[in-house]
């Protein structure tokens, strides 16, 4: 299978540590991650194309306290609790995705095509992106592989803007409209703003919930710890889309788009870390960071900790004192 | 508890006190004698319209002169040199900084000491030539501008408008007895007619007239003096640099002096007795790091400010 | 009668720390407080621009010297109703300047700084010093226990900043840039003699029982959040009553990210502004010796969250100077 990977494209920084192969060597219920490095078009600011480096950086920043450890353990100060980094974690990462610096369709096609690969050799796909686009890449690449999923996506909007040549598609749309289900397939938290109608009238079809930013801030993160566990009910098997842009602007200034009211990182991190959604995986989504437009860091800090904590029990494991 | 160590020991210990202009002491009036050159910054932007930023333009010069920032190793200054901080001034009342200006110049050269201003705006300079001809009565100060601009417009109601850059250098020929008390160099090819008619009787050599050979200017400057025994004050503008990383309230002409050429016109004047200075007109980056800008600034200040040691030098 | 009789505009003249008088170390004594800068930073961290940091406080800093300014005659402090004592201030808070280190190699910057604070210390003055990084608190730490001398050790209160994975490994694997580990290498530290306050990041497994096993305290953000003031200054007296001289360190990665953007690790869960200066004005009630501070990098963009971040670390400052001076009213803090 032709890999369309980029050679040394993490230029020694790999996501926790996970070391760089090649597709032939996924083996069952690993961690397979894969960097799309592709950049957001106009009207939305450039800067995307760094999200993957930048967030492989960033968790193992993320990750320092535990490598520290000669064991591999942390203690939760506030609840006396042990984690451990599992040592069996499997994981590898194949590096960045080529000749993707603008989205277009046959770019999309690769996406589907390398997830498509990953799930048939038993590997939990996580792109690292890059523009939010490629989700759809990603969906696609899903659709024909595994057994029905449920999409969870926490992002400000409920479509995927234009980008390149691409027009603007609706979340909703990425998934096929089961008539005969009454189960909610799409959960979106964190809207914030003004939305189209048409977006929401689509979610209908799919039984969608949405959460929004402010229903998190003015009722805290267990409205939406509740719609997840809903949610994780009735889904067998999850894809999870973390978008950065979900994040405030204020708190992480590093996304293609602004964020007025939106999530803190603390709110994405808490959300995430309680919900234990590890087991139902299929798929996992971190996009539109863009490293350089925030010169303090903290968004790729955030994508990075969010990621580490939708992955949850498949890296760490509480462990007795 | 107890300290090992006597504490009567005195131990050699050297600090990098707060930045001050050159790495001069810091002082304040009763450290200022005959002999001494008291520098100054003076925080005051407000009343040339523009661009503003030349208030910062003291403590950038100060960070300039630090070991920490500077991009040059700097000699220590000399102990005539004294910080005596940065004068008082009342950003938002023209005719009260005027008087507090022309007030604290004049105690400054009461005590026999020269006065260097640095930074701020052009306006503010006429106060402190007033300030100091009245500490010195001194009735054959010339005045040597370098500037691109004239600045001779018509002087206003000094009660409407007490303090004006446009007017400033017109309001300096006054104070010493007319236009022919003022030299003007570096000035613009271009300059509006009825500020040239006011020094059609001065010395005014343009940037492009200015030619390498800076002793022959002196002697011409000193040729056409009136009087023999004249005393200098020399107010440097950094607006007559054509240099575009260096920013001033002028715009960026491409035509002027670069800042070798103009270090080379203070050396050469620095012969001629000059009684107090400026150096104004200069809008810093205010990046913490400093920045070359400041460091060429700071150059050409040290420049005047050896340019008057020298004056100094021959009357000790 | 001086040069000025009129107030400064604020960004004007020398910029000491809070307008502080000038002074040299042999003029201190018992009671006064010293600021003095180190401007130095090494290369392990991802950020550079720490060595600016002291030259970026004093520029904050001058907002805040209004106890030099005539105009201000009456400061009050608004959420206490109440008139702030600034007779004293003037005559026992000075500015050291900075410790001259431009240049030097390593080694030899770190003798200047152990030099200077063992001088400061021996004056029986406290201090503040204004980083740098974190790896200025090793040589600071040795200024102090040459001043003790006879093999005494220090008592230390970490603030933010990073945490050893354990002290039992060899001492080449370790790093200097965590300070607790470097003075625990020099051996100016028992590892019982410490309190960590809000650290980045969760302790390690063996480390957490080490301290647990010397009797020694972590204490995250959201715990102290829990405390009062006084359990808060129990800590540090707690410390203090051993009859060691205690060194502070406050790391700015101890503070929620958002509120400064300017930390070379983003601590999402930090302290909040009023949780911080509830801890400086605490612990400044009891007899420390230096307040080190660190982990500040003013030359990060953004100019707005660059400088709300410089002027969050003064304001925080200025409780812990009126606190450690004894201008709070509180009896046992009137010496140092």
């Amino acid at each position: 299978m032709n890999r369309h990977i980029d050679e040394a494209t993490t230029t020694g920084v790999t996501f926790a540590s996970f070391p760089e192969r090649a597709l032939e060597q996924i083996s069952n219920e690993s961690i397979v991650v894969f960097g799309v490095p592709a950049n957001s078009t106009l009207p939305r600011q450039a800067g995307c194309a760094n999200g993957p480096r930048a967030i492989r950086q960033s968790t193992m920043s993320a990750l320092s306290c535990y490598f520290n450890s000669p064991s591999k353990t942390v203690v939760s100060l506030e609840t006396g609790k042990a984690t451990s980094f599992r040592s069996d974690a499997v994981g590898i990462d194949l590096g960045d995705l080529s000749d993707c610096n603008e989205l277009s369709t046959e770019a999309l096609q690769r996406i589907a095509h390398l997830t498509n690969a990953v799930v048939d050799e038993g590997g939990l796909p996580v792109l690292l992106g890059g523009d939010g686009r490629a989700l759809q890449g990603l969906i696609e690449g899903l659709k024909s592989s595994v057994a029905p999923f449920g999409l969870l996506v926490i992002s400000n909007r409920l479509d995927l803007p234009s980008v390149s040549d691409l027009p603007g598609v609706a979340v909703s749309a990425l998934l096929p409209a089961d008539s005969s289900s009454e189960n909610c397939s799409l959960l979106v938290l964190g809207v914030n703003g003004v939305q189209p109608y048409s977006n929401m009238k689509s979610m209908h079809h799919l039984h969608g919930k949405v959460v929004s930013a402010d229903e998190i801030h003015e009722q805290g993160t267990q409205v939406a710890l509740d719609a997840i566990q809903q949610f994780a009910i009735q889904n067998d098997r999850i894809v999870c889309v973390i978008d950065a842009e979900v994040l405030d602007t204020g708190h992480a200034a590093g996304t293609p788009g602004l964020n007025v009211g939106g999530l803190t990182p603390l709110q994405l991190i808490e959300i995430l870390s309680e919900s234990n959604l590890s087991p139902q995986l299929s798929g996992i989504c971190v996009s539109n960071v863009a490293p350089s437009l925030d010169a303090r860091g903290h968004s790729q800090y955030a994508a990075a900790e969010a990621l580490l904590a939708v992955l949850g029990e498949r890296l760490f494991k509480e462990v007795p004192l | 508890m107890t300290l090992a160590m006597d504490t009567t020991e005195e131990l050699p210990l050297s600090m990098q006190p707060v930045p001050s202009f050159f790495g001069a002491s810091i002082g304040d009036i009763e450290d200022l004698s005959e002999g001494k050159i008291a520098v100054t910054g003076i925080y005051c932007d407000h009343f040339s319209g523009g661009k503003p930023g030349a208030r910062y333009a003291a403590r950038q010069l100060r960070y300039a002169s630090w070991s920490s920032l500077a991009h040059e190793p700097t000699p220590p200054a000399s102990d005539m040199i004294i910080d005596v901080g940065d004068l008082n001034v009342f950003p938002t009342e023209p005719a009260k900084t005027m008087s507090i200006l022309e007030e604290q110049s004049r105690r400054i050269h009461q005590t026999g000491a020269k006065l260097l201003a640095l930074g701020g705006d052009y306006s503010v300079i006429p106060a402190l030539v007033l300030g100091q001809l009245q500490a010195t009565q001194d009735s054959r100060l010339q005045i040597i501008r370098i500037s691109r601009r004239l600045d001779a417009a018509t002087i206003p109601d000094p009660r409407k408008t007490p303090l004006a850059r446009a007017c400033a250098t017109r309001q300096l020929g006054e104070y010493c007895g007319g236009a022919s008390s003022v030299t003007l160099l570096g000035v613009s090819d271009v300059t509006a007619l009825e500020e040239y008619d006011y020094f059609s009787g001065a010395f005014v050599r343009s940037a492009r007239q200015l030619t390498p050979e800076s002793d022959k200017l002196v002697d011409e400057i000193v040729a056409g003096l009136a009087h023999p025994n004249v005393t200098f004050y020399l107010s440097v503008d950094i607006d007559v640099l054509a240099w575009p990383s260096i920013c001033t309230n002028s715009p960026y002409l491409g035509t002027g002096l670069t800042p070798e050429q103009l270090i080379m016109l203070i050396e050469a004047l620095g012969k001629l007795p000059i009684a107090g200075a400026d150096v104004t007109g200069f809008i810093p980056d205010l990046d913490v790091s400093g920045s070359s800008a400041s460091a060429t600034v700071a150059r050409i200040s040290r420049c005047v400010l050896e340019a008057m040691s020298q004056e100094v030098s021959r009357c000790l | 009668m001086p040069l000025r009789t009129a107030p400064l505009p604020r960004m004007a003249g020398h910029l000491s720390f809070m307008r502080s008088n000038r002074a040299k170390a042999e003029e201190l004594q018992p009671g006064t407080l010293a600021v003095i800068g180190v401007p130095l930073e090494s290369s392990e961290s991802i950020m550079s621009g720490a060595r600016f940091s002291p030259l970026a406080i004093r520029e904050t800093s001058v907002y805040f010297g209004w106890y030099a300014n005539p105009q201000f005659s009456n400061p009050t402090d608004v959420n206490a109703r109440d008139a702030i004592d600034k007779s004293s201030i003037n005559e026992r808070l000075f500015d050291l300047g900075d410790v001259p280190v431009v240049g030097l190699a390593r080694s030899e910057a770190d003798e200047h700084i152990t030099h200077t604070i063992e001088k400061v210390f021996a004056r029986g003055a406290t201090s503040v010093v204004l980083g740098g990084d974190n790896t200025i608190v090793a040589p600071i730490a040795r200024g102090i226990t040459h001043g003790i001398g006879n093999g005494k050790t220090v008592a230390f209160i970490q603030i933010g900043g990073r945490m050893p994975g354990t002290t039992c490994a060899k001492s080449e694997s370790r790093s200097s840039s965590v300070p607790l580990d470097a003075l625990l290498i020099d051996g100016n530290i028992k590892l019982a003699d410490t309190t960590i306050l809000a650290p980045v990041g969760h302790p390690t497994a063996e480390f957490a029982q080490e301290m647990t096993d010397s009797g020694a305290k972590i204490i995250s953000s959201r715990q102290l959040n829990d405390m009062d003031s006084d359990a808060i200054t129990d800590l540090a007296f707690t410390l203090s009553n051993r009859e060691l001289p205690v060194i502070v360190n406050l790391d700015l990665s101890s503070v929620a990210a958002e509120l400064h953007g300017m930390s070379d690790r983003p601590t999402f869960d930090g302290m909040s502004m009023e949780l911080l200066q509830q801890v400086l004005v605490a612990i400044g009630r009891a007899p420390i010796v230096t307040l080190i501070v660190t982990g500040l990098y003013p030359t990060t963009n953004g100019l707005s969250i660059v400088k709300t971040g410089q002027r969050l670390i003064v304001t925080a400052l200025l409780g812990y100077i009126r606190a450690r001076l004894g201008l709070f009213n509180v009896p046992d803090s009137d010496t140092n």
